[in-house]
């Protein structure tokens, strides 16, 4: 069932188009990520479901009505902060009840419905503390409370994590995940945090440049980029840039002669283009390996020991620059500078992208 | 050495309101209430410090409706001709307190009201107004914005969001305009004394009078309560801040 | 909106109107050799005052904003306290310490020096002018000193600036927005001074605002007191349009509050 449809929304400022025209269905319980950088739109477009911004263009439906007019408090929607906008002159308690208070709930269920929310952050004990007492970490809790307790049709979260450090934000984002799903809420989460989109998304709507460029599951956009952009925004890739040929159902030749296998065939036969590999699936062959499809040679320039994994970089002969990644050993020597290496991949792992 | 400069006419005096005598001598030769007395009892100094305060009153509700909406309006609005509107409302500080007298003194008399309690406080609401307008704008600054999205999103309307989120926030602000208002009207001198006629004096334009013609001794009295106003004014601000 | 113009529409209409359009107010008072003394006095005593305010003002901004927050909090009381306090008290306290038989001429006696005159002369008007206008000048200075990058001084310091020379160099220069700031503002505030001038200032040593309050209420010629008020108004406007200029300008007189 569709919680919120956009269709054919824009927003113009003058000449300046901050957000092309853009279609976006959710669905009731769905976790869906929109990911940018900043300019991308991403924050225009959750504005424009908040009711922040007008739209130039296009409808906003929540639930089938038409919400496009509506004045944001009339919405019914939640949203979360980056930095929390909590109340600071009211209780924990009352800053949750705020909502509740506006719709003029009795006070007996406002009081039951509170501690049950509380419950759920796990925070039961810090009713009646100030926002001021609490950490980043437990305000952001407090903050999404607040918008579980009115029962929303659509929690709205603008980078809600990017103001904690690093393992916080890792713990919160098990957290928010673990109660979006018990709960059923649909959450639109705005990040530039690849990470954090993909570790949490059921889906993730990738922008650029005020534009929708692909919506996907998470292994969706990063197995199988349709855009040069979204391969190299999310996670590390290896481009190699050659000319689209069909041999053996799909193919790239690239400037050295070596002929690269796609997973599968191109509409762009005989155009410039790229094949994207993950470091992941790019292995190193050892000398006495058979020659192979797929396979390049290079000199290694350096290996980067991450702990559990180390990269290495090879640079091609035309200079193109290749990522293998190894788990690390330590009962095998690292191969040295300078050392010519064989990388090989798979063909179904290669993916044929516009230039 | 700059410090004494600064405070010492403040403090100076105090000791002299203890004097008993009706000479102007430093440093006081005995201490006596005398002047006190003649203060609240023997005099009508205690109407004028009555009506002093009903101006002052009147000129801190004043000042705060129109002042405040006003910042809000500056902070949050975005509108052309912003700027010079905001330097419209301050410029009342910069303009010469003997110009904005002559001009309510003049108004008054074009449009033919007799009362003299409504020209002082408008006035006095023209010159105290700027100092709510700048401590609200200041108290705005610390109302995040978002507080007031997150609000209408929660489902609050305008008005809610201003009575129950806004307002609050602005409190120590609003404090500090109410009490700088107050006592910018209850010791302004010249826009009363202008407006004023025999028999409707201020607290102030009587100080005036008398410290031009005779030098009471009672003046020092005065001045030593005036002089605690402002100290209790200065420190509720403080505490009023701090607080928050 | 009307509050504020109704006012000071009145004014200008006065000095034009009388009631027929005229300009005899201006034309007079150009002409008067009262209105020109007075001019010259009122620009003498505002251009005394501010410079003089600045000399004071500068070495207590200095010292602030060399103090932790919490003692400069605490100071700054010292400097809030006169500047919230009756201009009434502060003229009184000041005819009480520099009168005839006031504190300093008593001191003076008790050690075999001669008494002088300080109060109802230029010497008068200008401390308590000076002494009201220092809280004004020391907010803009302090905050552009406060405003500087401390690294700035310890960069230099550790190049072997002398503490005389990294003030020359560095810290004054920096702060000089500041200082036209505050200057601008004690004039403005000077212009229009009255309270002061009326009760530590001699019989014939008037401002512009005294001449106002005297063509108003003693001779009754709105018409010249008008006059007075818009040329008075046209030099703060000036003075005005001069902060705007200056770096900071604008905001200064709103940190007084």
């Amino acid at each position: 069932m569709t919680m919120i449809r956009l269709e054919g929304v824009s927003k113009r400022y003058g000449a300046v188009v901050a957000l092309d025209k853009s279609d976006l269905a959710v669905d009731k319980g769905e976790f869906v990520t929109l990911l940018g950088s900043s300019g991308s739109g991403k924050t225009t477009l959750l504005n424009v479901i908040a009711g922040m911004i007008a739209p130039t263009t296009g409808r906003v439906l929540v639930d089938g009505e038409d919400i496009t007019s509506l004045p944001p408090n009339r919405r019914n929607l939640g949203m979360v902060f980056q930095n929390y906008a909590l109340l600071p002159h009211m209780t924990i308690f009352e800053n949750i009840a705020f909502p509740l208070r506006i719709r003029g709930v009795s006070n007996a269920e406002i009081r039951k419905r509170v501690m049950d929310v509380l419950d759920i952050i796990r925070l039961p004990q810090i009713a009646q503390r100030k926002p001021r007492e609490l950490s980043g970490g437990q305000q952001q809790r407090v903050s999404l409370a607040r918008c579980i307790v009115y029962n929303p049709s659509l929690i709205l979260m603008d980078e809600p994590l990017g103001a904690l450090d690093r393992r916080l934000r890792e713990q919160m984002q098990v957290e928010i995940k673990k109660i979006q799903t018990e709960s059923g809420i649909t959450m639109l989460y705005v990040t530039h945090d690849q990470e954090e989109a993909l570790s949490m998304s059921d889906r993730i709507v990738l922008m650029d440049n005020g534009k929708i460029l692909q919506i996907g599951s998470p292994s969706d956009l990063y197995f199988r980029p349709k855009s040069l952009f979204a391969a190299t925004f999310l996670g590390m890739s290896n481009i190699l840039r050659g000319r689209f040929t069909t041999a053996s159902g799909g193919g790239i030749c690239l400037p050295g002669g070596e002929e690269i296998r796609l997973s599968s065939e191109t509409p762009m036969t005989g155009e410039i283009g790229c094949a994207m590999v993950r470091p992941e699936n790019v292995k190193l062959a050892g000398p006495d390996a058979q020659p192979n499809t797929n396979e390049v040679v290079g000199e290694l320039v350096m290996s980067v020991m991450l702990g559990g994994i180390t990269n290495h970089h090879v640079e091609l002969a035309d200079g193109t620059r290749l990522i293998a990644q190894e788990q690390t050993r330590i009962d095998r020597a690292p191969p040295l500078r300078g050392e010519r290496i064989r990388l090989r991949w798979e063909a179904s792992d290669t993916i044929g992208l516009p230039e | 050495m700059g410090y004494v400069f600064l405070i010492l006419p403040t403090l100076i005096v105090v000791p002299l309101s203890f004097n008993a005598g009706t000479e102007l001598s430093f440093p006081p030769t005995s201490f006596s209430l005398a002047q006190y007395r003649t203060y609240f009892f023997e005099s009508n100094w205690w109407e004028a410090t009555v009506l002093s305060f009903w101006v002052g009153i009147a000129t801190m509700m004043l000042s705060l409706v129109l002042g405040v909406p006003a910042a809000y309006a500056l902070v949050r609005a975005d509108f052309p001709g912003k700027k010079i509107l905001t330097l419209f409302l301050l410029s009342p500080i910069l303009v010469p307190v003997i110009v904005v007298a002559l001009g309510v003194y003049l108004y008054f008399a074009s449009i033919g009201i007799k009362g003299v309690a409504l020209p002082i406080v408008l006035g006095h609401t023209l010159i105290a107004m700027p100092f709510v307008v700048i401590t609200a704008m200041a108290g705005m600054q610390n109302v995040d914005r978002n507080l007031e999205v997150a609000s209408q999103i929660m489902g609050a309307g305008r008005l809610l969001i201003f009575y129950k989120v806004t307002l609050p926030l602005l409190r120590p602000a609003i404090v500090a305009g109410a009490l700088f208002s107050f006592l910018i009207s209850f010791d302004e001198v010249v826009i009363a004394y202008f407006v004023g006629r025999a028999g409707f004096s201020t607290l102030p334009v009587k100080m005036f009078g008398s410290i031009q013609w005779e030098i009471s001794p009672v003046i020092a009295a005065i001045s030593t309560l005036l002089t605690l106003l402002s100290l209790g004014v200065c420190l509720l601000v403080a505490a009023t801040a701090k607080d928050e | 909106m009307a509050i504020f113009l109704a006012p000071l529409w009145s004014v200008l209409r006065q000095s034009l109107f009388d009631p027929n359009f005229t300009l005899n107010g201006y034309s007079e008072i150009i002409e008067s050799h009262l209105f020109i003394k007075i001019l010259y006095n009122t620009l003498q005593i505002s251009l005394t005052a501010a410079f003089v305010t600045l000399i004071v003002g500068y070495p207590i901004a200095y010292h602030l904003s060399r103090q932790s927050p919490r003692r400069r909090a605490l100071l700054l009381i010292l400097v809030m306290l006169p500047f919230w306090t009756s201009i009434l008290v502060k003229s009184y306290a000041f005819m009480v310490i520099l009168g005839q038989d006031g504190i300093i001429n008593t001191v003076l006696y008790s050690v075999g020096l001669p008494k002088i005159q300080l109060l109802y002369n230029r010497t008068g008007v200008i401390i308590g002018t000076v002494h009201f206008l220092v809280p004004f000048v020391l907010f803009p200075i302090m905050t552009s000193l406060l405003g500087q990058n401390p690294d700035l001084a310890r960069a230099a310091q550790i190049m072997g600036a002398s503490r005389l020379r990294i003030f020359l160099r560095i810290t004054l220069p920096l702060s000089l927005p500041g200082v036209a700031a505050g200057g601008l503002l004690a004039l403005v505030q000077t212009f229009g001074f009255f309270i002061t001038t009326a009760l530590l200032g001699g019989r014939g040593d008037l401002m512009m605002a005294n001449l106002i309050d005297l063509y108003t209420r003693e001779i009754l010629n709105w018409n010249l007191a008008s006059a007075v008020a818009v040329t008075l108004l046209a030099l703060s406007g000036g003075i005005i349009f001069a902060l705007g200029r200056v770096r900071g300008g604008m905001s200064a007189f709103g940190q007084a509050a």
